[in-house]
């Protein structure tokens, strides 16, 4: 990964620093943090577009955070809303951002070891697990306190009661129940909707956060400036989403990691200015592009970043590049109640990835047909049972839908996972049919 | 008359008995996932497969599924797509979530910050001491055998004392009630009965415990013929209280 050059050096002295002195670890880690946080200030790569190189910055400075201020952190699943954390001044920041960067800085192997030695399967997410072996070594701060939901995937109710009995810190747990497949998700008429317990059920839930939050931080919560920071989600949803729309016949530079920062900031710093400034920044960046060349692939799932073979199809590659990540759309715009507590609870409630598999894979095709992509790549990270349990349907549906899928094997985290060898075949089949205007790709 | 397989202890069999469903736990073991590798991922759990399999192999027409895990949860989307089922109904069930004490948290933090980085030294703490020794479900400790069922399987935590507190709100119980009249009228239409009340009060029956010296199976799913070679290997009776068989309503 050209841009996180500087943090490789530092990445194998952490590991070998955290099994004798795990502070120290950290503030080595920190250090060679820090010090790549100033090679994107001052030497951006300048291949990418400004706004993308901003979205580096940001989201740096967003892991930065529980490094230097822990104590006013809160560690969050992926899909948390983080509008009241923000409010009572806590930075979020979720383990799969965390060991991603890791894993980026090839720490990741000796914290996957030790959480596997410490009785964690062997197939839990490897997200999940670089996360928990790092927190056991204690290179990881304690946070203020944690914050998570059931969605998408069993591995956080695992992970986050476990860390938060390590760490011991206040922990609140948001249980989402499924989205049915044909939820109407307005009040029709004044009648109640069969929606409407399930979107009081999870408000209720984040009324009660909304509590714990002030409990535990000691500032009151403004209900304006709640609605307001609201507001400002939705804006920056519906930016991303003109975005994605109006760059079908430009070509956007991208790396593997671009798409995968805007998966995660589009959620845990949903509400925030500097999200807002980055889909506004590229919006502008989009009337300055040039047009659109090569193939165009949108992704499903998390983008194995540290993959020479992904890297090799992909990466600033005019010939083929992924025009979008699903987990950067995963919010329902259309869903949306003037109550703050209500419109957070429908965010969650209509996720595309919240109940069946048909409603990730409908999502999914609209915005490949919206981005005008030429491909899906469905990727079945290792240890993620629900994307992995939906694949066959996926490929079926997407190429119903006239996109041809590849359904991709590999992990997002763990390098030693290994499969480059297929990978790049894979990818480089899939390419060559898609330039030929050919046929379904042969499963492996 | 078909039988309804479920393969979840929190499936309300008593309910399903009310409209005069004869329901049985779905657990064997398959020679083979033929059928289920040609529409699963063949990375997805065991258990998940072993389902399909029985499905697609004919064996099985109804089928009861809670949302127990992603496994269950993706061969519900399966089995729906395949069409294969008379009767397919998968009940989406709350999780409770019970908040760590910060007052416990508090001296943790203090004695981690003191350098014993295991926190072994607070009283109370043995816990995460052991675990960090290598009992990672920390079974080992008097007291812990709720975080030790929870830890090999019971993912919704009722199995904990004093977790049901935050199921217990005036939502959640709407939200569940919802639940159980949606499944109770689509599976009233499906076997074209009425609500028995009779024989919905007839079914809750107490479990059956063994007072006798026994050897217990804890944790999460054994397939029937894996039990049946347990039981045979035993010096003592073997008494199967893994999760969908340690059931109990009344």
């Amino acid at each position: 990964m050209k841009n996180l050059q500087v943090i490789e050096t530092f990445g194998h002295y952490v590991e070998k620093l955290s099994d004798t002195d795990p502070a120290k670890a950290r503030v080595l880690l920190k250090t060679g943090w820090q010090a790549q946080n100033l090679k994107f200030r001052f030497t951006p790569d300048k291949e990418l577009l400004p706004a993308d190189q901003y979205l580096a910055r940001l989201m740096m400075d967003t892991m930065l955070q529980p490094l230097k201020n822990p104590d006013q952190s809160v560690l969050v699943s992926v899909f948390t809303p983080c509008e009241l954390m923000q409010e009572v001044g806590l930075f979020p920041y979720n383990v799969e951002s965390f060991s991603c960067y890791l894993s980026a800085s090839k720490a990741e192997r000796a914290f996957l070891q030790t959480a596997e030695d410490c009785g964690i399967s062997e197939t839990l997410c490897s997200y999940h697990k670089t996360f928990i072996g790092a927190a056991k070594k204690g290179l990881l701060p304690a946070p203020r306190c944690i914050v998570y939901t059931t969605l998408a995937c069993d591995a956080n109710l695992l992970t986050f009661r476990e860390l938060a009995e390590l760490y011991g810190v206040p922990c609140f747990a948001i249980d989402i129940p499924a989205c049915r497949p044909n939820a109407p998700i307005t009040k029709d008429d004044g009648m109640l909707s069969p929606d409407d317990a399930n979107v009081a059920y999870v408000a209720e839930q984040l009324r009660e956060l909304a509590a714990f939050l002030e409990k535990h931080t000691g500032k009151k919560i403004n209900e304006d400036c709640l609605r307001e920071r609201l507001a400002r989600s939705r804006r920056t949803l519906a930016n991303y989403d003109r975005f994605q729309k109006e760059r079908v016949d430009k070509y956007i530079p991208a790396d593997l990691v671009s798409p995968l920062y805007c998966g995660m900031t589009n959620n845990i710093l949903l509400g925030t200015k500097e999200e807002e400034a980055y889909t506004e920044k590229l919006l502008a960046d989009l009337k300055k592009a040039g047009p659109a060349r090569g193939k165009r692939i949108y992704w499903m799932h998390i983008i194995p970043f540290w993959s020479d073979a992904v890297k090799e199809v992909f990466r600033l590659n005019e010939n083929a590049q992924i025009v979008g990540c699903e987990l950067a759309q995963v919010a329902n715009l259309e869903a949306h109640s003037d109550d703050p507590y209500e419109d957070m609870a429908m965010r969650l409630l209509y996720n595309a990835l919240n109940g069946s598999i048909s409603r990730r894979i409908d999502a999914g095709i609209r915005h490949a047909k919206e981005t005008k992509a030429d491909g899906v790549v469905w990727f079945n990270h290792w240890g993620c049972k629900h994307t992995l349990g939906g694949s066959q349907l996926a490929k079926k549906r997407f190429e119903a839908a006239g996109i041809p899928t590849l359904i991709l094997d590999g992990d997002g985290c763990d390098r030693s996972h290994g499969g480059e060898g297929q990978t790049s075949t894979r990818l480089g089949a899939f390419l060559e049919m898609l330039n030929a205007g050919g046929a379904e790709v042969p499963e492996a | 008359m078909e039988k309804t397989y479920y393969v979840c202890k929190y499936t309300p069999l008593e309910l399903l008995a009310a409209f005069g469903g004869e329901c049985e736990n779905l657990n064997t073991m398959p020679e083979g996932f033929d059928y289920a590798d040609e529409i699963a991922h063949p990375n997805i759990c065991g258990f998940g497969k072993s389902v399909l399999e029985a499905v697609l192999a004919g064996q099985v027409k109804e089928l009861v599924l809670v949302n127990c895990c992603d496994t269950i949860r993706s061969v519900y989307d399966l089995l729906e797509d395949s069409g294969q089922l008379d009767f397919l109904y998968m009940l989406d069930m709350l999780h409770t979530m019970s908040p760590v004490s910060a007052e416990t948290g508090d001296a943790a933090r203090a004695h981690r910050l003191k350098g014993d980085s295991h926190g072994a030294g607070i009283p109370g703490n043995a816990a995460r001491a052991h675990r960090l020794k290598g009992d990672s479900h920390g079974a080992g400790i008097p007291g812990n055998a709720a975080r030790a069922h929870r830890l090999k399987g019971d993912s919704h935590g009722t199995g904990i004392p004093g977790n049901a507190a935050r199921a217990d709100s005036a939502c959640s119980r709407e939200r569940v009630a919802a639940q159980l009249k949606d499944l109770a009228q689509k599976y009233g239409e499906y076997k074209g009965r009425e609500f028995d009340y009779e024989a919905f009060r007839r079914a809750f029956q107490p479990k059956e415990r063994t007072q006798e010296p026994h050897l217990a199976v804890l944790g999460a799913r054994m397939g029937d013929e894996l039990f049946e070679m347990t039981e045979k290997s035993m010096p003592l009776p073997v008494v199967n209280e893994t999760c969908v068989n340690n059931r109990s309503v009344a």
